[in-house]
Parts: structure tokens; sequence; C-alpha cells
């Protein structure tokens, strides 16, 4: 009886986050992805339901964001933020959380790191090819990083508690999402995810995505957000790519997927949204993370 | 209200029963690094119960990685919020908590969960290939 209920519970809550957002006057445009879900669903008697749209909203990427996706030399691009730093910049900041985060694993051990990248390939698992390519990409671009540096998960946390105060949207929703928000409650929790989806920051919405999964589920805090299940926090993150996060093969979205997580795709030209839905969506909840991710827009798909 | 027979009653709470333990257990993943596809990783090779938050962290979270990426299923494999019980070399346990599963820092360690290795465990694995930098602390 008890189980039954938290499924009832569950259920619920799932289906109170399919409710749409409000609705604006731009359309979702179809892109590339659809040739990607016509492929997958060939030979079945069901049409396709079309993919959302891996095409971004035109809007304004700053500068540091998108220096810190090119440049191959992460720790002269964390020099060079050092004086807004000292200028109490939020941005500045939480890219140097950023840098922490994708070389943490590197920098605190980069012999044992090297070592065990060989290790990885040796094992010749099925990811085995693209997670030692994401771990190499990551020695590189971090190779002048050395232990003394301090880049360990701790440091992490408190690089983003020092951008979060200084008033950084992302910072404090990655902070959120990893169990340690600025402040407890369920008010806050509700009223910072609400300040993201209005944002419309990429950085903000993907920092928040890991703690708007199954991480969510059952907070009644968030029963009426797109959250608590895998697919929540699947949209959350497509949707940041849309709004301009770097969301391309080489990135580091799918680099730090790949060699810090694991979820690594075969194809190394295949970007984080085609990734997602080829391996981690059926075919037959394409409309659902759709929906999601329509709702987190503010936009109403335009059936064909 | 029609009272239930016991037969009726017994097949009730069964189905309830069945479904109750079947949660628990698929809930269960252990993860010990002895394994063949961990054994050889100089992260987690000296790693125990008594070793530094930092380190636990790290061999924690590329167990995970190399986890999910033998699965088959990384996206649906470990996700945040799920948690999984690592067995380190020693015998040692603790269970430990996803966060992020694109994050170095996307591990938790539970919080008193920490099991001491058993009595009788054999010492740790003297093959592997430890790091001087882990050995050192």
């Amino acid at each position: 009886m008890i189980a039954l209920a938290i499924l009832a519970v569950a259920g619920t809550a799932w289906v109170r986050s399919h409710r749409p957002g409000s609705v604006a006057d731009g359309m979702v445009t179809l892109g590339a992805v659809d040739a990607a879900m016509a492929a997958h669903s060939r030979g079945s008697d069901v049409a396709p339901s079309p993919a959302i749209s891996v095409a971004r909203i035109a809007g304004h990427v700053a500068p540091i964001r998108v220096e810190f996706e090119r440049s191959d030399d992460l720790f002269a691009y964390m020099q060079s933020l050092e004086p807004a730093v000292r200028d109490g910049d939020a941005d500045a900041m939480w890219m140097v959380s950023r840098v922490y985060d994708y070389c943490s694993g590197y920098a605190v051990a980069p012999t044992a790191y090297t070592r065990d990248t060989q290790v990885i390939r040796d094992m010749a698992m099925r990811g085995s090819p693209a997670m030692a390519a994401a771990r190499e990409r990551v020695g590189r671009r971090c190779a002048r990083f050395v232990p003394q540096d301090d880049l360990s998960p701790r440091m992490i946390m408190v690089k983003r508690t020092e951008a979060a105060a200084a008033g950084s949207l992302p910072a404090e929703a990655a902070l959120m999402a990893s169990g340690q928000p600025v402040k407890e409650g369920d008010a806050y929790a509700s009223d910072l995810v609400q300040r993201v989806q209005e944002s419309k920051d990429p950085d903000a919405y993907s920092a928040l995505s890991p703690g708007m999964g199954i991480a969510s589920s059952g907070r009644v805090s968030m029963s009426d957000q797109v959250a608590g299940t895998q697919f929540s926090e699947l949209a959350w993150q497509l949707a940041a790519c849309r709004l301009g996060l770097d969301c391309g093969p080489q990135s580091s979205l799918m680099t730090s997927y790949c060699a810090n997580g694991g979820i690594c795709s075969t194809d190394p030209a295949q970007d984080f949204p085609s990734f997602v839905y080829d391996a981690a969506i059926p075919r037959q909840g394409v409309d659902v993370v759709n929906a999601m991710v329509d709702s987190l827009m503010g936009e109403k798909r335009k059936n064909k | 209200m029609k009272s239930l027979k016991f037969g009726d009653k017994a097949r009730r709470y069964f189905w309830v029963l069945l479904f109750a333990t079947y949660s628990v257990s698929a809930a269960g993943v252990v993860i010990d690094v002895l394994g063949d596809e961990y054994r050889q990783l100089s992260q987690v090779a000296v790693t125990t119960v008594d070793s530094s938050e930092a380190v636990r962290m790290s061999g924690a979270s590329q167990v995970a990685a190399v986890y999910r990426a033998s699965s088959g299923a990384p996206f649906s494999t470990l996700p945040p919020g799920s948690t999984f019980r690592v067995v380190w070399p020693d015998g040692s346990s603790e269970y430990v908590m996803i966060v992020s599963p694109s994050s170095s820092a996307g591990v938790d360690p539970i919080p008193g969960s920490a099991q001491a290795a058993p009595a009788a465990e054999v010492a740790s694995d003297a093959t592997a290939d430890a790091s001087p930098g882990l050995g050192a602390r």
C-alpha cells in the first residue's frame, strides 16, 4: 500500500512537471536532429516525433565564456581572469570555478591521471576510445596545473561559493544542484529555479540540471517545475544548449560528461543534443522531452 | 465494507511485498574495485575509507565513470541522486551519492556510511600501480 502511494505521488509529480509554461511568440524550428530521429525510427509504423532543434537562439555569449571553450591553455586563461576576479566580477569568478572543475581530475594527480587514461584505453570497453580521448583533451588543456595548485573537489566548492557570494547565478545554481545551497528551505529552492529560468543564462541552466533530475524527485517545492525525472535533468541541459552553451563534439560539456562521467558518444562528431536523443531518450519519449524543453524556453511547438 | 478472505489478503500483500523487495534490491549497486575493470586504476588502488575525502571523492568518481562507460546505457546508469556502495581494495566500504555525472566533484561520500575492512579480509592488492602522489598522503 505504501509502495503504491509512493508511485501515485511520483506519478503526480511527473505529470505536473509536464505542464506547459507561458506561451511566447517564438516558434521552435526543426533542425538537423530530425534526421537522427528518422533513422532511429526506421521500420516502425509510427511516424517519428520531431526532435528539438539544435539551432541556438540568437543571443550574446560573454567573451570570457567563449574564450573558456576555445582556450588550449586553461592555466593561462585562468591567469587572465585574475584582474576581474580581484575586482569582484562574479562571472569571472564563476569561470574560475569552471576551470577548477574541468581540470581538477587531472591537476590533483597528473601522473596517475595520465597512467589511468592508458589503463582505460587498455580496458577495451565500448566507451574506452572516447573516454581516453576526452581525458587526453583535459590533460592537454590543463597541462600547466600541478597538485600544489590545489584544484581539489573541496576548492571547486569554495570557488563556487565565492562566485555565488559575488552574485553569480550559475554558481548559486551549481551549489544547489550539488546539495550545498546558499540558503536552506523549499522557498529558496523554488525561487532560485524560477530566477534561473527567467535569466535564460545557459550556464545557469546547465549548472542547475543535475539537481533537477531524480535528485529532486518527490520534492514538493519542485512539483510545478520541470523536475523529478532523468528526462527533466536532460531537458535543462538541452535548453542550455539552445540558449547558447557550447554543446559541440569537442565542447567542455561533452568532454566533462565523458572524461569525468564515462558518458561518451561513440561518434566523435556527435554534439550533445544529438547524443542525448540518440542514447538517452527512447523514440516514444521524444515528445515528452520536447515538451519539457519547450516549457523551459517558454515556447510553443508548431506541429507540421 | 466487505472484509477480505485470508487468501485475498495474502495475494494482495504478496504483490506489495514483492514490489517493495525488488525496489530495495534494484537500488543496491555495489562496485568492488578489486574487479578486473578497476584494479589497475592508480587513483583507487590505495584508497580506503581512511583516505582523505578528496582522494575518496576522486576515486569514487572515477569508479562510477568506468562503471557507466562499460554499462551500455551511460545516461541512465548511476544518475544524479542515486547511490552506490564502493568496496575499496582493503575491503573497507562506504556509500556515495552521485551529485553530477559531469563534474570532478560529482560524487559525495555519505557521512556515517563507512565500514572498516572485515577482520579476516586479505590485505589490499599489492600489484596495483599506485601513484606516488597518493601514496604520500
